[in-house]
């Protein structure tokens, strides 16, 4: 049974790589969201195994986000994503409960690698 | 993924970067000392690896893997002597060759391995490296004494990432908080302040007190990525160093000094700089009613010191614009690329400092601007050289300080605006009247109205989402202020002014009833005084005309829950605007500019829409300040509704 994921990121752009990247490689994308209102909403609503979470989002960051659903769910999975430069906002997001950070551009390989380290 | 799409971009970026290491390599061949080459020709094969392993060119990313791990070395402390420099060069024109068969073939026929034996016997020449011992004062001595009596064991672990990691420091940062969980870190090699400017190569060391087995030790790393190995071994105490020797780093040619400080000891140090220019400055009020010779020089002396330690203050907060404009070459190539453009990029001014929280929320209004510029600014190349201009457009960002503010200025040399279509634009969207007499500049203020846009043809790429008028709302949600300068034919220039920190803002003291606000000169326009009887109500809403321009206008005291407007024949209408929406605010009385300092709110009080924060007055009274652009949405929700 593939493992279940959530995208969230404010471009269409992104979600889609994010989407094709994983998709390849066994993974199901349950769910997008473009901000991190949606995506607290979309957690809570589809219980995926994984979330992927942009860090500059409108509405609520990232990290907002980030500490509302680990608030929901302990266990929640969580890889923020971030651009160069976004150090300290990475650090804080994996204080915040983040398992893991992945930086863009993406390569693939390190996709998939966070992925399967978060499920374990 | 499709990646026939990416093709052409991947094969000419990654000639580039081909080009770029040559010409590099002959650079080093001329400076062998040379960092900065090394550091530019290491992020050249690391950039280029990404490329390939995306594309899939399985042979050439390993190759270029072997270029990393050599270039790596070398940044080091390798000696760069005539041998390597040589086999780089032979490597260099196989990765060439490995490029353009992957290209022509889908992948990569010729064979490697020569080539990597050399590099990698190259590699191993390396002294094995020795296990870095850790400088263990009395203190640590004395922790890890009694840790063992408690069961614990002292373990120095080394963990080694993988070669091309973006972020080193948030990697070894999960390590250390992984680590964390299931024991005591001691001590770090090289010191944390490293690990944190990421001043280290690929490992580092963690002499680590727990109660943890090996094993379980290694299975925490199993869930970490981008390790490369790690080697867990019993702390050798025999081997620990005294702290006075400092370990000596080959590759970097700069001291400094830094200490590290948790962010919430200094946000609180700041807040408490900023209670004293409450207190500084009601001294001061108190010190200009006074006779005495020597207490009034002596408030000045507090004054002067006060404002030194502001800045002082401030300074703390600061860091270099570079993070933002780091990103900007790569996207302005990819964008014009998918847009059939030429591009050259100059930034300037990248030292630039400005307040630390201001960085993360300057990137998308500038990559927006940057976007508008490559697509909508610059020309195509045939269009440019029948306008007598190069077929290659210029895009600067230059950043600089003026005064108290951080200036960026994003400037094209494309084809500029055209006010008349600006103009008839804005007529077609009926924003303005035929009749409107607008000048120049406020007509191309009107392209920061929502939904403006003079392009034909709204590409994907900056039709979508954040316009105009967002960029000048989130510029102004940092206090600052965007403006437009153009030329028909030569190109525009997009002005972006800050304010050197966010905490302390100047403002304009008003009197509602008995409240006292505060509004932040940004916003404001001007100051008028009106009559009353020349304020008449369109549809339930009070407006006042405005030099042919209908201003509604917001009675602060009704909008703001504080009771009813005095009786005046006179009325104190302050013009305020966000964009190009205005609003006339009604006040009683004008009490003068000051500098404030803004506190944040309580959550109950900050989500009053207008309400952006408080600040305590000389006198101790507190006073709100204004979100005009919260007002404005409320005011301008009712009007535009009710004009329709």
């Amino acid at each position: 049974m593939a493992n279940t994921i959530l995208v969230v990121d404010d471009t269409a752009f992104m979600r889609m790589m994010i989407k094709n990247v994983v998709q390849k490689h066994g993974y199901q994308v349950i769910g997008e969201a473009g901000d991190g209102e949606e995506a607290i909403a979309k957690y809570k609503e589809l219980r995926p195994d994984l979330v992927t979470m942009d860090i500059t989002m409108p509405k609520l960051d990232g990290i907002s986000a980030i500490k509302a659903i680990m608030e929901f769910d302990p266990n929640a999975k969580i890889i923020v994503c971030s651009a160069m430069g976004q150090k300290a906002m990475v650090i804080e997001a994996l204080k915040s409960g983040a398992k893991d950070f992945l930086v863009k551009p993406f390569e693939a390989d390190r996709v998939i690698e966070a992925l399967q380290k978060a499920v374990g | 993924m499709d990646l026939s799409e990416y093709k052409d971009v991947f094969a000419a970026e990654a000639r580039e970067y081909i080009q770029s290491l040559n010409d590099d390599l002959l650079d080093l061949e001329q400076h062998p000392h040379d960092m900065e080459v090394l550091d530019r020709m290491f992020r050249g094969a690391h950039s280029l690896k990404g490329m390939a392993g995306t594309m899939g060119y399985d042979e050439l990313q390993q190759f270029t893997h072997e270029m990393e791990n050599v270039l790596n070395a070398l940044r080091q402390g390798r000696p760069v002597d005539v041998e390597i420099i040589n086999q780089l060069f032979t490597a260099f024109d196989l990765l060439e060759i490995l490029l353009e068969e992957s290209l022509e073939h889908g992948e990569a026929k010729t064979d490697t391995r020569e080539i990597r034996e050399q590099l990698k016997s190259w590699l191993g020449q390396e002294a094995s490296s020795v296990q870095p011992s850790f400088a263990l004062g009395e203190l640590d001595k004395e922790e890890i004494r009694q840790a063992s009596q408690q069961g614990q064991q002292a373990w120095n672990i080394r963990v080694v990432l993988r070669s091309n990691v973006l972020m080193k420091s948030a990697r070894a940062y999960t390590v250390i908080q992984a680590l964390a969980r299931i024991g005591t870190i001691v001590q770090t090699s090289p010191p944390m302040a490293d690990l944190e400017e990421e001043r280290f190569g690929n490992e580092f060391s963690i002499l680590l007190l727990s109660k943890a087995a090996a094993e379980d030790i290694k299975s925490i790393f199993d869930k970490i990525s981008e390790i490369d190995h790690v080697a867990i071994a019993e702390l050798d105490m025999a081997a620990a160093k005294a702290p006075a020797q400092s370990q000596v780093t080959a590759t970097s040619r700069r001291t400094e000094h830094f200490v590290r400080v948790e962010t919430d000891r200094l946000d609180k140090l700041l807040n408490l700089v900023g209670e004293l220019v409450i207190s500084r400055t009601q001294v001061l009020e108190l010190g200009s009613m006074l006779d005495d010779n020597t207490a009034r020089s002596a408030i000045v002396q507090l004054d002067r010191v006060t404002t030194e330690l502001q800045y002082a203050a401030m300074s703390l907060r600061m860091v270099p614009i570079r993070q933002v404009f780091d990103r900007f070459p790569r996207m302005v190539r990819d964008l014009a690329q998918a847009g059939g453009k030429q591009v050259q990029l100059k930034i300037t001014g990248q030292e630039t400092e400005l307040d630390r929280s201001l960085v993360n929320d300057l990137g998308e209004p500038l990559v927006h601007l940057l976007r508008n510029a490559v697509d909508h600014g610059l020309e195509s190349p045939e269009e440019r050289l029948a306008a007598g201009k190069s077929e290659v457009g210029t895009i600067s960002i230059a950043a600089r300080h003026e005064g108290s503010h951080v200036v960026i200025e994003i400037s094209d040399d494309g084809r500029g605006m055209d006010v008349d279509r600006i103009r008839q634009k804005a007529i077609e969207k009926g924003l303005i009247t035929p009749e409107a007499n607008l000048s120049p500049r406020e007509l191309l203020d009107l392209i920061f109205q929502p939904g403006f846009s003079t392009a034909e043809n709204v590409t994907d790429i900056s039709g979508r989402g954040v316009g105009m008028d967002a960029v000048r709302s989130a510029i102004q949600l940092l206090n600052g202020s965007v403006e437009l300068a153009t030329e028909l034919g030569k190109g525009t220039t997009v002005t972006i002014k800050l304010p050197l920190t966010l905490a302390i803002i100047k403002a304009l003291m008003v009197r509602s009833r008995n409240e006292i606000y505060a509004i932040p000169i940004q916003s404001i326009q001007e100051n008028i005084l009106v009559p009353r009887q020349q304020v008449k109500t369109i549809q339930g809403e009070k407006v006042i005309t405005l030099r042919n321009q209908v201003l509604p206008l917001i009675d602060l005291a009704t909008q703001l829950d504080a009771g009813g407007l005095e009786d005046r024949n006179m009325l104190s209408v302050i013009v305020a605007n966000v964009g190009q929406d205005m609003v006339g605010l009604v006040v009683d009385e004008l009490l003068g500019q000051q500098e404030v300092v803004i506190k944040t709110l309580d959550n109950n009080l900050a989500s009053s829409p207008g309400i952006a924060g408080a600040t305590i007055l000389g006198n101790g009274q507190v006073a709100l300040i204004l979100d005009v652009a919260g007002l404005l949405q409320q005011g301008m929700a009712s009007y535009r509704a009710k004009a329709q």
